[in-house]
């Protein structure tokens, strides 16, 4: 029963990982910082001057997976620890 | 005959005036932008602005006749991520609460060359960063589009516009911005581009 309860916490801290890696990796595998906007070069016909369209979206960076591994890691650990009998 | 010299004098002067046109750049479009670019080892940001205004006053047939000052509104100043936006607008690094504004003023324009509605000189001018100021010269192409600003406006106004391109770099360090400090993260070398339109309305 306890074996089966720290092996699903395991579990759990995989698939939290996975999901992190994935939510990241899909997300535009951004190395730098999380975005909240980004940008798009557009020029302006008359004077030929390229300036930078902002459009609204969330970019998770490296922040937003280290965050994710640390917890994931933190699950797992937990699955180690010694829980006092009832 | 002293009379008629006197008032040529004057027709001459008002003439030589009238061809200096005042251009403002606070930019309605929002198409004016400064883009600024810093590459340190472990990090590299790159963040923009429009929060442009100013006027330069300028003689199209005479490109050294250039005058004016250029203000940057310092909490337009964005960047992608917001608690690096919240930092670099904070005390420690712009303080834009004490230093609202950057601005450069024309001094002095050098080897300029006129190649049809268009050239380049060196504008050597004082470059306001938080609070400091200092004389820096910086490479600028101008383009002067006469009759352009209906083009822009969709003919709601008739006017010239003037296009300012420019590309220089500065030190943080030079400006007060945390001398020697974080420099693997956020390097002391700035790299700030510039492409402005300026409108001249026609007085109606």
């Amino acid at each position: 029963m306890k074996s089966r309860f720290r092996t699903s916490i395991r579990i759990l801290a995989l698939l939290f990982f996975a999901c992190c890696l994935c939510w990241w990796w899909f997300g535009g595998s951004n190395t730098g910082w999380t975005k909240t906007y980004i940008t798009a070069p557009t020029t302006d016909e008359v004077t030929g001057i390229v300036y930078e369209v902002k459009q609204e979206k969330f970019v998770p960076g490296i922040d937003c997976l280290a965050v994710g591994t640390g917890l994931s890691f933190a699950v797992f650990a937990a699955s180690f620890l010694r829980f006092p009998k009832p | 005959m002293k009379i008629p010299t006197i008032a040529l004098a004057t027709l001459l002067a008002v003439s030589l005036h009238a061809e200096e046109i005042s251009f403002d750049f606070k930019d309605p479009k929002g198409v004016n932008n400064i883009v600024f670019k810093l590459d340190a080892p472990l990090e590299s940001i790159s963040g923009t602005t429009n929060g442009i205004s100013g006027t330069i006053t300028a003689d199209p047939a005479q490109p050294e006749k250039i005058a004016g000052k250029i203000i940057v509104d310092a909490k337009t100043l964005t960047v992608p991520n917001p608690l690096m936006q919240e930092h670099m607008l904070g005390a420690e690094w712009l303080d834009t609460a004490k230093h609202p504004e950057m601005t450069f003023e024309i001094m002095q324009v050098l080897h300029s060359k006129k190649d049809g509605n268009s050239g380049t000189a060196d504008v050597k001018g004082i470059f306001t960063l938080k609070g400091i100021s200092k004389e820096i010269t910086v490479p600028v192409k101008v383009t002067y589009l006469p009759g352009r600003l209906g083009d822009r406006t969709g003919g709601k106004m008739q006017g010239d516009l003037l296009v300012v391109r420019t590309n220089f770099q500065i030190n943080r360090g030079d400006y007060g911005i945390k001398q020697g400090e974080n420099l693997d993260k956020v390097s002391d070398v700035i790299d700030i581009s510039l492409a402005l339109a300026g409108a001249a309305p026609k007085k109606q």
